[in-house]
């Protein structure tokens, strides 16, 4: 007893230890947020010589901040959706049919996450293009494209895990393979599908390229495609930059903070038997 | 359950069609513009054959030293982030005081990305390591990035910080599918906690380090974000990865077709890689 | 759980019917537009061009965004048929090609000269018939002229040099503005040295580290502005270098001594490999703008950082020209950064529309105050003489100007990525101490002509 109690000890410092490594960067950037540019240049460490909210004001005006909160949210919210229940399907019936084409499917969509975005970048704005899809629905269609194929191998790898009896149970029962999949298979995915949607999130509330190539148009523009106006040729407003960057992450951070509940509870929940 | 092939394709088209249409055809146009001798603007491009491919393999002397640092760069860093992703999974799902929160700490890297993160890090290594440097007297922790070996071990620190936070997420979610009731009997029966990581969660986990894997050598090899802002290829060139490299080809020396060229010797050479560590990974999971 | 999945399926239905329902408001705007206002403008005045245009703009210059933004709107004021864009880019180069494949194409964008008139060719309107053709200043047009057309008008001039702290030199009794040759500068950055490691200054400036900075981190500054100071005493002007096979490299010890000169004065001169991973930010605003430094190779663009950081700082900034040795001295490299080319292949309607507004932005007197009070710019036409420019760097470009005293910019001439990828890179090398400066302006020929075959 008492030894494990030492042993969780230095755990938890080990824990508090690490933590603090991982977020230094976070708070050089909470820091700088709150001083002015030549206080940024003198000395990056040296705390803001007086509090104030003014790059917070600034940034928010130039980020015209609702208008891209929202676009950023609405693109973000249907990609994200729409990318897990479309690759948990393509992934359960993946695991479940043990053929030839599902095998070459599926190793088909994963080598397919080495092909570098640079790569197929002016194929793919020439092609959107003639489809007519540089908008935002386009956009949430490519980051389906993009997205399927991590999501696909995160859920292929939970779904094996789940015994099929369970499916054939169901099937026994009567039901048809989209009931089985909604009602049997996705309450059963809820950690990975957590897991699958913060990735997906964060990866599409940052982008930067994509938006930028597809959606530049005033009223469309996402908080990231703001965000770059601080990145001058000439003068980087780190000042705003800084206090921008932690308006547009926020958001994500609160968003995190909720589903990682969710991963917790599943744990005692026992959701997987 | 009847195994009818229209329910597998009902079920299989939905992201298939988007992943065809966003991903593999302007690839297989790329493979095309591969060929020609395109500059990436305008509509014209003559069709040269196999000589962008024969001029890389003969003579790109900056395209095999990229493709050297970053396999060297992707191997030390598979191993690195998944051992430390794996580390930090099994501390959050500790019943400790704080995991909450040390899980959110290890994650919040991954929020910051781009030029801010580039930023960052620069003023760490550049400034607050210089001043580590006139603090303590070791030499060593001045000009950090202007030494190609330091710039390299940077780059590592900077990339493992981002990406364990992300496989510890991938870790934990698989982590759950481990049947609690297993290790409770185990501890039951007397097992050691050692002994219950090695010869239950260990094993169960092999799937999920197969995935864990893959993933963090496709995210290395395509580095591109941390590669430049933090280094820019710099000092003179030798901190430049493939993709950089393969960008600046097609944006700085107008030559896209044979940043196409680059890009599918690339894709082949990576493909041959994963498939290998794929059909192991999977043997092995097929053999437990 | 079935709730839950109407649930997820309702908001994503909204989501996407939201994206759909949501036209971009520029459309949305040209349609709205479109009809009534068309009516307007028959009752108001006579339909002149009452057909519906749309100008994107894609330009480089992030800082100046807003500030085109306002411009366009006053513009649209007036022009309601007209609907602009700017879409102001960090990305520029891959944005422009990305655009230029498809069909959605800027109908105004930057070009820099010979080089990208090649590689657009025919995308490229020419703009040898337009009004203010005949008013921009002698030269200028040089870099987007040949026998064929006119393609380009002119931004701005910028011009760049040794910008100094004047206070620092006033303090320390040193005249730098009189200093014109090689030895006189070294001279002056010497005395200047001698005083700060003496402790003379720390009180007046306690940050003051060492006379110059030199960022090799920014492959730009070395490998096109310090290169091109030397290449344009070879040639006479960027057409020329740009017929030219290949190049001699006349001057390049000169350009070593350029380079040693800022490295030597530096704060890493006892391990000048530092020196390549210090960029624009330390040396401009963590550099000269903090007075840790007093001397740094920049332009009169660092007045956007200034501005941002301490307005009343500019007044303490003098630029001087850098000496070629054997070719110029006292003498600032003046030109122009980039010009707005028009897109051929857009509409008759959008081409015309977008004639106009350069046109308008450049000669109408409203377009003039927002050329030079806002965006900053320097004239590059006649007709602007009741307007000064205001910032002291701004000034000292005019002044060499007004005496003759400038070299042209043939940087538009350089063979895609020969500056960064092959000189900056090279540079780097030699502060290493990997290279030697001999070898590295050999390969820097050959690099030349054969990135000039393509």
């Amino acid at each position: 007893m008492n030894k494990s109690k030492i042993v969780h000890i230095l755990l938890f410092v080990l824990g508090c230890a690490l933590s603090l490594f991982y977020l230094s960067p976070m708070f050089i950037l909470v820091n700088n947020s709150f001083k002015s540019l030549k206080e940024i240049y003198l000395n990056v460490l040296a705390l803001p010589s007086k509090m104030g909210f003014v790059n917070y004001t600034t940034a928010l005006e130039k980020l015209n901040y609702t208008e891209s909160f929202m676009n950023s949210l609405a693109i973000t919210v249907a990609a994200v959706i729409l990318l897990i229940v479309i690759s948990s399907m393509a992934a359960w019936v993946m695991v479940r049919y043990k053929t030839k084409t599902s095998t070459m499917l599926f190793m088909f969509f994963t080598s397919a996450l080495l092909i570098p975005f640079q790569c197929v970048m002016l194929p793919l704005v020439r092609f959107m293009d003639k489809l007519s899809f540089m908008n935002r629905p386009g956009l949430v269609f490519m980051y389906i494209g993009f997205g399927g194929s991590m999501s696909l191998l995160l859920f292929h790898g939970f779904i094996k895990n789940i015994p099929e009896e369970l499916d054939e149970a169901a099937s026994i029962d009567g039901a048809r393979p989209f009931q089985i999949y909604s009602m049997i298979i996705l309450p059963l995915l809820k950690p990975i599908a957590v897991t699958v949607a913060i990735l997906n999130t964060m990866w599409i509330w940052n982008d930067f390229l994509l938006p930028s190539l597809m959606i530049n148009k005033p009223g469309w523009q996402t908080l990231p495609l703001k965000t770059y106006l601080f990145f001058g040729q000439f003068s980087k407003r780190w000042d705003l930059a800084t206090a921008g960057l932690i308006m547009v992450i926020l958001p994500v951070i609160i968003f995190y903070l909720i589903c990682q509940k969710h991963i917790v509870k599943s744990i005692t929940d026992g959701a997987i038997k | 359950m009847k195994k009818s092939k229209l329910t597998f394709w009902l079920f299989v088209l939905p992201l298939l069609i988007p992943f065809l249409m966003v991903v593999i055809w302007p690839a297989v146009n790329g493979i095309y513009y591969s060929l020609t001798d395109w500059n990436g603007i305008g509509k014209d491009a003559n069709f040269i054959g196999l000589s962008n491919y024969v001029k890389i393999l003969t003579s790109d002397a900056g395209f095999f030293s990229a493709f050297r640092f970053t396999a060297i760069f992707s191997a030390v860093c598979i191993v690195i982030i998944n051992l430390m992703g794996f580390c930090l999974a099994l501390l959050v799902t500790q019943k400790l005081k704080g995991v909450t929160f040390m899980r959110g700490a290890f994650f919040v890297p991954n929020l910051i990305g781009g030029v801010l993160l580039g930023f960052i890090w620069q003023f760490i290594f550049i400034q607050g390591f210089e001043a580590i440097g006139k603090l303590t007297g070791i030499s060593g922790f001045s000009g950090w990035l202007s030494d190609t070996k330091t710039a390299s071990i940077g780059l590592v620190i900077v990339v493992v910080w981002q990406l364990s936070g992300y496989m510890m997420l991938i870790y934990v979610a698989q982590l759950q599918s481990i049947p609690q009731s297993l290790t409770e009997a185990a501890q039951i029966d007397g097992a050691s906690a050692l002994r219950r990581l090695m010869s239950i969660t260990l094993p169960l986990m092999r799937p999920a380090f197969t995935i864990g894997i893959f993933l963090t050598l496709s995210h290395t090899f395509k580095l591109y974000d941390q590669n430049l802002t933090l280094t820019d290829g710099d000092p003179y060139g030798s901190t430049e990865m493939l993709a950089l490299n393969i960008y600046n080809t097609a944006f700085d020396f107008d030559r896209f077709g044979e940043a196409q060229a680059k890009a599918v010797i690339f894709l082949i050479i990576v493909v041959i890689i994963s498939s290998i560590q794929l059909y192991f990974g999977k043997k092995k999971e097929v053999e437990m | 759980m079935k709730k839950r999945i109407v649930n997820t399926v309702g908001i994503t239905v909204l989501c996407v019917s939201l994206l759909m329902g949501c036209q971009p408001k520029a459309a949305e705007d040209a349609q709205t537009a479109a009809v009534p206002k068309e009516a307007v403008a028959e009752a108001a005045e006579p339909a002149k061009d009452a057909e519906p245009a749309t100008v994107d703009i894609l330009q480089f210059k992030v800082e100046i965004a807003e500030e085109l933004e306002n411009a366009a709107k006053l513009y649209m004021e007036s022009h309601k048929n007209v609907t602009i864009n700017i879409e102001s880019s960090s990305s520029y180069q891959s944005d422009l090609r990305a655009k230029m494949s498809g069909t959605d194409q800027p109908e105004i964008f930057c070009i820099d000269g010979p080089e990208h008139i090649l590689n657009w060719g025919d995308q490229l309107e020419n703009l040898s018939d337009q009004p203010w053709v005949k008013e921009v200043n002698d030269g200028l047009l040089g870099a987007v002229t040949n026998d064929k057309g006119i393609w380009g008008l002119p931004m701005t001039i910028e011009g760049y040099g040794f910008i100094y702290n004047k206070a620092i030199f006033e303090a320390a009794g040193i005249d730098l503005e009189a200093a014109k040759t090689y030895e006189e500068v070294d001279k002056a950055f010497a005395e200047l040295k001698k005083k700060i490691d003496s402790g003379e200054l720390a009180e007046e400036f306690p940050v003051l580290e060492a006379v110059t900075e030199f960022p090799a981190g920014e492959k730009w500054v070395g490998g096109l502005h310090t290169a091109n100071l030397v290449l344009s005493c070879e040639f006479g002007s960027a057409m020329e270098a740009f017929e030219a096979p290949g190049i001699e490299f006349k001057y390049a010890k000169a350009f070593k001594d350029l380079i040693d000169l800022q490295a030597k004065y530096s704060p890493s001169a006892d391990s000048l490999d530092k020196l390549n991973t210090v960029d624009y930010g330390q040396q401009v605003g963590g550099g000269l703008l903090i007075e840790r430094v007093a001397v740094i190779q920049q332009g009169n663009w660092i007045t956007a950082e200034v501005m941002a950081m301490d307005p009343a700082f500019l007044d303490k900034l003098g630029m001087i020209g850098m000496p070629v040795t054997g070719a110029a001295e006292g003498k600032l490299p003046v030109g122009v950064p980039t010009n707005w080319a028009v897109n051929a292949k857009s509409s008759d309607a959008d081409k015309a529309a977008a004639k106009d507004f350069l046109n308008w932005l450049y000669t109408s007197e409203e377009g003039k105050d927002i050329v030079v009070n806002k965006l900053s710019f320097i004239p590059v036409m006649k007709g602007y003489d009741n307007l000064t420019v205001s910032d002291p760097l701004g000034k000292a470009i005019q002044k060499y100007s007004a005496e003759g005293n400038t070299i042209g910019w043939i940087t538009s001439a350089f063979p895609a990525g020969w500056s960064d990828g092959v000189m900056g890179t090279s540079i780097q090398q030699y502060l290493a101490g990997k290279a030697s400066w001999d070898d590295i302006i050999a390969d820097a020929k050959v690099q030349w002509s054969d990135l000039k075959k393509k």
